[in-house]
């Protein structure tokens, strides 16, 4: 199976919480390993944020006077945005989920990958793009000129709370989509065809059979959308836009204060943990979706089906994708651009490969450990561990660099600075590796691992024959993620960088000042590349290795 | 629970600390400082300050490897490193766009004092007391003209100008909490007296300055017409005039009895305390304050050379030219942090 939303799906949702099959929960005791698992998980998100606030509190008289002299207008500002991109880019995603999910027809799974690419380039990687294309001497303004619009319109338009919302919209949608386009494929149509024989119309059909699936998953992604809105600094900074991580920012920029900038985090990391806790009443008891879970058959579509979706799906991933990505490209072609960037791309390119691969792996390790500890396990325990992770994902990256900064000085001042980029991108993602890992696996039935026993298969056997071939796809699209999520990252790696090591992000954020607006585009082109390649190169291998085994066994 | 889940448990929690450990291991070998490589931490735009650095790599014989500043992240990236990293510094050198910032290391006990000789032309007025900053080339704040929009004769004279109601809607500032405009509202501060820059900041809003989030933003914002004309940096004026946009950059309160003069702001270079390499960054410095660089900055970014006799091409205003905002620069930078909170309220203020 291709890498697509079921795997997106499980970052989202809930995981075995509890894992419920054959109609019974299912756990067993392995306390010591999962505590010493969750120790090490602990260490790299709680502990760093308790050092800061340690500090935060040890070094102020009244922390708590700090919190309150912070601009809440920002906060809410923060909060409309988010909330802006969640509606509108849950509802772009469920019109495109249902293009692609609603029904079978070829050549929708060619969309499917497709629809990973806005996805795997960076938020302030698209605001770039669109501020190239609008801008006032570029192609946009100069045909608005034609029409007879204002070319300031647009140039102009970009710069403000509606630019950011349209370009954050535009940016994460695909997560929606996905989501989406699993929960309708999930959906057995023969419910549809009950309701219709039952008198029900179509709409009322739609309502009553389709949506019950579509919900979780609108629900899912409206969350993930607020949680990466209200954090993103990247997207509003470049697009001028005052948002509540600006506090933050300010906190450390003008006044160089540690403890504020800490306390004034404090916002948006309760609003994520509570987000997602609210995420989790509402869901208690969803069924987890992988590879292990079939999906139900839907109908074929019809020849006017494909065409509205075939053009909706090609105008969404033009505007997404294509034309911003498009323009930079012939932009980047300007002063020799691409030459003169390529030249200076090699180094950020090669550390950023090496932190993100490193961060990808340490993240799957960790998942490993607690998909083996947490399997049939107390379900507190899954939640207890779930928290320790969130926190890593919902608290600004900068602060959680600082954290663990200062918590190396304390605890292994000879720490390399490249481990601690790693260790930082690696608490920030973890998260989604263990959402994926640990769903996947607790799916593994039981009788697959006995049959391995009986058959006198040794643990490695057990790994290698069993467990790794049916894990497989979850581990691969776990890395992948972690990998392009880390390769855009640049809130934590900023502040943790080693002299000589920055990261892609980081040369492209140092040039973007005052350098020629086409070195700028060939550099976040570079970026570009760096997360679509071995996306697209792991996703043709694999389906290269399918095609071959399966031609093999034909043969065979 | 099954015996073999148990053995693969075991397994793969083993691998998983043989991997950790190596990992650890092997990528805390790297982090062997070298003695042949100097890191110099610049605030200054990475397109003027990187190819500086390259030569000073060319013609030293060392690595010398710039952490360079962001103006998207204002600065989070650099002088909070060097905070952060008190305890165990990973650079070995300043340089600052402003004196500011260095000061501000100063302060906090991040730098050290280096009386370098290549710094005996460069005038005293330029130099820290104590020696932890020495300042070379130098940039003026100046005020960007939309020429389409501002004819010569109606253009300003004076920031006092700004606020008069001709300017309502008409005038941009960059935000005054980050970077150089901070630097020049303290100077403002230090040189008028604490109620006269007070009075100057609220007719300035009262006059609905447009507050944009850096020198950069006033400059597209003046080039592109939103607003008639923005105090800015001489080098963000240069490149918009670079770029062919129907700009002229001015400088301010030249003429009058007792003028109050333009700001002029020098880089800064300064030794980090304690850092790796003390030896191959003294070179560095004295590399830095040389005429050659100056030169560079004076041909890539219109600075003016504080050594005097320094070749530079026509289009760089000599500070010989230039009626100087007379500072004291240590403390315009004491100023700032006492002003910041008003800064903050003033900025955000309707």
């Amino acid at each position: 199976m291709p890498i697509n939303s079921r795997r997106l799906c499980l970052i989202s949702r809930n995981g075995p919480n509890p894992v419920k099959r054959h109609g019974e929960l299912r756990f067993s005791d392995t306390s010591c390993a999962w505590l010493a698992t969750l120790t090490c998980a602990a260490a790299l998100t709680v502990l760093p944020l308790s050092i800061l606030y340690i500090r935060a509190f040890l070094e102020t008289d009244a922390p708590g006077s700090i919190l309150a002299a912070a601009d809440f207008s920002l906060l809410g500002r923060t909060f409309a945005l988010a909330g802006i991109v969640a509606l509108f880019g849950t509802a772009l995603g469920l019109l495109v989920g249902q293009c692609l999910g609603g029904r079978e027809w070829r050549g929708r799974n060619t969309f499917r990958l497709l629809l990973l690419l806005p996805l795997v380039v960076p938020p302030y990687v698209h605001a770039v793009g669109w501020t190239n294309l609008l801008r006032m001497e570029g192609p946009v303004s100069r045909a608005s000129q034609v029409i007879g619009l204002s070319s300031s319109l647009l140039s102009e338009g970009i710069y403000s709370f509606g630019g950011a919302a349209f370009v954050l919209t535009l940016a994460y949608f695909p997560i929606a989509a996905l989501l989406a386009e699993k929960a309708l494929a999930l959906s057995p149509y023969s419910l549809v065809e009950t309701a219709s024989v039952f008198g029900a119309n179509r709409w009322q059909a739609y309502l009553y059979a389709r949506w019950p699936y579509l919900r979780s998953a609108a629900l899912s992604s409206g969350v993930i959308l607020f949680l990466l809105t209200a954090a993103e600094l990247g997207v509003p900074t470049i697009l001028k836009v005052s948002v509540f991580t600006f506090e933050v920012f300010t906190q450390l920029s003008a006044f160089n204060d540690f403890s504020s900038a800490t306390m004034f985090a404090t916002p948006l990391t309760v609003a994520g943990v509570a987000l997602v806790f609210f995420e989790r009443q509402l869901l208690p008891n969803e069924e987890v979706q992988s590879d292990l879970v079939e999906a139900g058959h839907q109908p074929s579509a019809t020849t006017r089906y494909k065409l509205v979706s075939t053009m909706f799906l090609l105008a969404c991933l033009a505007v997404a994708f294509g034309v911003p990505i498009g323009h930079m490209l012939s932009t980047a072609f300007e002063r020799n651009a691409l030459y003169e960037m390529g030249r200076v791309a090699v180094n950020p390119a090669r550390a950023t490969i090496l932190y993100s691969v490193s961060a990808a792996v340490v993240t799957i390790l960790l998942a490993g450990l607690f998909a083996a500890t947490l399997r049939n396990g107390k379900p507190w325990r899954y939640r207890l561990s779930d928290s320790v992770l969130i926190v890593g994902f919902a608290v600004p990256g900068v602060i959680l660099a600082l954290g663990l900064l200062f918590g190396s000085h304390a605890f292994a001042p000879t720490a390399s600075a490249t481990v601690l980029v790693i260790l930082a991108l690696a608490a920030r993602y973890a998260t989604i590796s263990y959402r994926t890992l640990v769903a996947s696996y607790a799916q593994v039935p039981d009788e697959f691992l006995e049959a391995a026993k009986v058959e006198g298969a040794t643990g490695i056997e057990t790994l290698r024959f069993v467990v790794f071939p049916l894990l497989r796809v979850p581990l691969l699209v776990a890395f992948l993620i972690v990998f392009v999520l880390s390769v855009g990252e640049i809130g934590s790696t900023i502040m943790l960088y080693p002299p000589g090591g920055e990261t892609l992000p980081i040369a492209l954020y140092s040039i973007e000042a005052n350098s020629p607006r086409s070195y700028v585009a060939a550099m976040a082109l570079y970026e570009v590349l760096l997360c679509v390649t071995p996306f697209l190169g792991l996703l043709i291998a694999y389906g290269v290795f399918r095609s071959a085994r399966t031609a093999w066994r034909r043969i065979a | 629970m099954t015996t073999k889940l148990l053995i693969f448990r075991r397994w793969f929690c083993a691998q998983s600390v043989v991997a950790a450990a190596a990992f650890w291991v092997l990528a805390g070998c790297s982090q062997q400082p070298s003695t042949d490589r100097v890191v110099v931490y610049t605030s200054v735009d990475r397109i003027f300050s990187e190819p500086v650095l390259q030569e000073a790599s060319r013609d030293l014989g060392i690595e010398v490897v710039g952490v360079y500043d962001t103006e998207e992240t204002k600065s989070t990236g650099l002088v909070n490193r060097l905070l952060a990293r008190r305890d165990n510094p990973d650079g070995d050198i300043f340089w600052s766009g402003d004196p500011a910032r260095a000061a501000l290391l100063k302060s906090q006990g991040i730098t050290d004092s280096y009386d370098s000789p290549a710094a005996a032309p460069i005038p005293t007025h330029f130099k820290d007391t104590d020696d932890h900053w020495i300042g070379f080339s130098a940039r003026t704040r100046v005020l960007l003209v939309n020429t389409d929009l501002v004819q010569e004769a109606e253009e300003p004279k004076s920031i006092f100008d700004l606020t008069k109601p001709e300017w309502e809607g008409r005038v941009a500032i960059a935000n005054p909490l980050f970077g150089t405009t901070s630097f020049h509202i303290a100077a403002l501060f230090d040189k008028l007296g604490d109620d006269r820059a007070e009075q100057w900041l609220t007719d300035l809003k009262t006059n609905d300055v447009s507050i944009v989030s850096s020198n950069g933003e006033v400059k597209r914002q003046v080039a592109t017409g939103q607003v008639a004309v923005g105090l800015t940096d001489s080098d963000d004026a240069g490149e918009a005039i670079k770029d062919g946009a129907s700009v002229r950059s001015i400088l301010l309160d030249q003429g009058g009895a007792d003028p109050l003069g333009n700001l002029v702001m020098p880089n800064t270079v300064s030794l980090i305390r304690n850092g790796p390499n003390p030896e191959g960054a003294r070179k560095v410095v004295d590399y830095l304050l040389g005429s050659g660089v100056q030169r560079m900055l004076a041909e890539s970014c219109a600075q003016a050379p504080l050594t005097p006799g320094v070749d530079v091409p026509e289009n760089v205003v000599s500070l010989d030219a230039v009626v100087p905002m007379n500072v004291n620069y240590s403390a315009v930078a004491d100023k700032l942090e006492e002003i910041m909170p008003y800064l903050k309220e003033w900025a955000e203020s309707r």
